[in-house]
Formats: C-alpha cells, sequence, structure tokens
C-alpha cells in the first residue's frame, strides 16, 4: 500500500472513470443483503477489473474499514480476512498537504458534515472522478457540491 | 505433499546472495517460499477474490446504519 501527494488530474482525452471510494461503500458491499448496493458496485469493480475503471480513496480508509469490519458483528476471522481482502484491491490511496486539509475543513463547515467524511468527496472533486458513498445523510447534504453518487 | 527435484543454475552474485540469505538447512524452503510469491502473486487477481469473499461472509439487514455506526465507533 503506497500513499501519494494528491493532485488534480483534467488531462485531456483521459476517458478511464475515477471513483473514490469511502469505508461505507466498500464494506457494505462485503455484508449487505441490498442487492442494489451489491448490483452496482459490482458492475463497478468489474470496470476496474477490465481497465476501464480506476479506484482511488484517502489514506483513511483501511482505518475507517477496518473499525467497520471490528464493530460490524463479524466473527474475528471473518473481520481479519475482510480487511486483508479490501487493503490487497488495487486502490491508488492519497494524503493531503496543508492546503488541501485547510480546504477539506472549510467543506466540511459550508456542508455541515465531517471532516473524514469531506475529505473523500473533496478527493474525488480534485482527481475530477465520482465519489461513491453508501452514507444517505453525507449524500443529501454534499449532493449539490457534484461529483458524488449514492451506492 | 510429494516433491519434485529441480536443478537451476545462476550467476555468481545472485548464488552467493542466495546462499548467505537463506537460513542454515532451509535453502529448499526459501526458494520455495520466493517461487511462490513470484508465481502465485502474480496470478492473483484481487479484485475477482473481493468479490468473491462476499459469498462467504455473515450478510446483515439494514447494513448501512450498521455499518455507518460501526465505521463512527470510538469517535467523539
Amino acid at each position: 500500500m503506497t500513499f501519494r501527494q494528491a493532485q488534480g488530474h483534467g488531462e485531456p482525452g483521459r476517458t478511464m472513470k475515477i471513483f473514490v471510494l469511502d469505508a461505507s461503500v466498500t464494506v457494505n458491499y462485503l455484508i449487505t443483503l441490498n442487492s442494489r448496493i451489491v448490483a452496482e458496485f459490482s458492475s463497478i469493480l468489474e470496470e476496474a477489473r477490465r481497465g476501464k475503471a480506476s479506484l482511488h480513496s484517502s489514506y483513511l480508509l483501511p482505518f475507517e474499514a477496518g473499525n467497520a469490519l471490528r464493530y460490524s458483528s463479524l466473527t474475528p476471522d471473518q473481520a481479519r480476512i475482510a480487511l486483508e481482502k479490501l487493503s490487497a484491491l488495487p486502490l491508488n490511496y492519497f494524503v493531503f498537504n496543508a492546503p488541501q486539509l485547510t480546504e477539506i475543513m472549510e467543506k466540511s463547515f459550508l456542508l455541515k458534515t465531517t471532516f473524514y467524511d469531506t475529505s473523500y468527496h473533496f478527493l474525488a472533486l480534485l482527481l475530477g472522478g465520482t465519489f461513491l458513498t453508501a452514507d444517505q445523510d453525507y449524500f443529501k447534504k454534499a449532493r449539490n457540491l457534484g461529483n458524488i453518487e449514492l451506492v | 505433499m510429494s516433491m519434485k527435484r529441480l536443478t537451476i543454475t545462476l550467476p555468481p552474485y545472485l548464488h552467493d546472495n542466495l546462499i548467505r540469505r537463506a537460513p542454515e538447512g532451509g535453502l529448499s524452503r526459501f526458494v520455495r517460499t520466493a517461487v511462490e510469491k513470484e508465481l502465485l502473486e502474480e496470478a492473483r487477481d484481487p479484485i475477482k477474490e473481493f468479490i468473491e469473499l462476499r459469498k462467504r461472509l455473515t450478510k446483515f439487514r439494514r447494513s448501512r446504519e450498521m455499518v455507518l455506526k460501526a465505521i463512527r465507533k470510538g469517535r467523539l
């Protein structure tokens, strides 16, 4: 797992879809009975397998996903293997510099959302991609910023 | 598990490095681990494994709320 400095994209002619994932969508996919979440996220995973989409997240993802799995009523073995497989996904992980962190803070105040959640959305805006989340509350508050899809 | 014998040739710099790094009496195991890593990890498809994993895990109703609550557990 390596981490990169978040930078804007915007390369002309780029056609590969860009998705930023958070813990709510990655963990939900594994344990949900909601067929819509499964179908939508499966489709995106298949696109990534075929090289038609790239997957990204903030360095926060393994920690939030780890906590979600830890307290999700899975057995310790299930939680461990789930985190192992999630951590092995071909995601590009990003860290933020000071000005970016400040911008995330401003947005989180504006949207009345947590700093954590806003950081994923900020990354999607920066990369010109789509933030995929299963967090309905965040989606309702932040949808007007664009670059977000509720799974 | 039955084993098959293999004879390989290595340039001196690799041979010397291998002999230096492999634990005493464990050369075969060291080489086996290195080959496994090279061959089997390359063939792995982490996305496919993630998708397959879903089939093996317990599923929950109201997972959306449960997962969000679990993510936030321990936070102020």
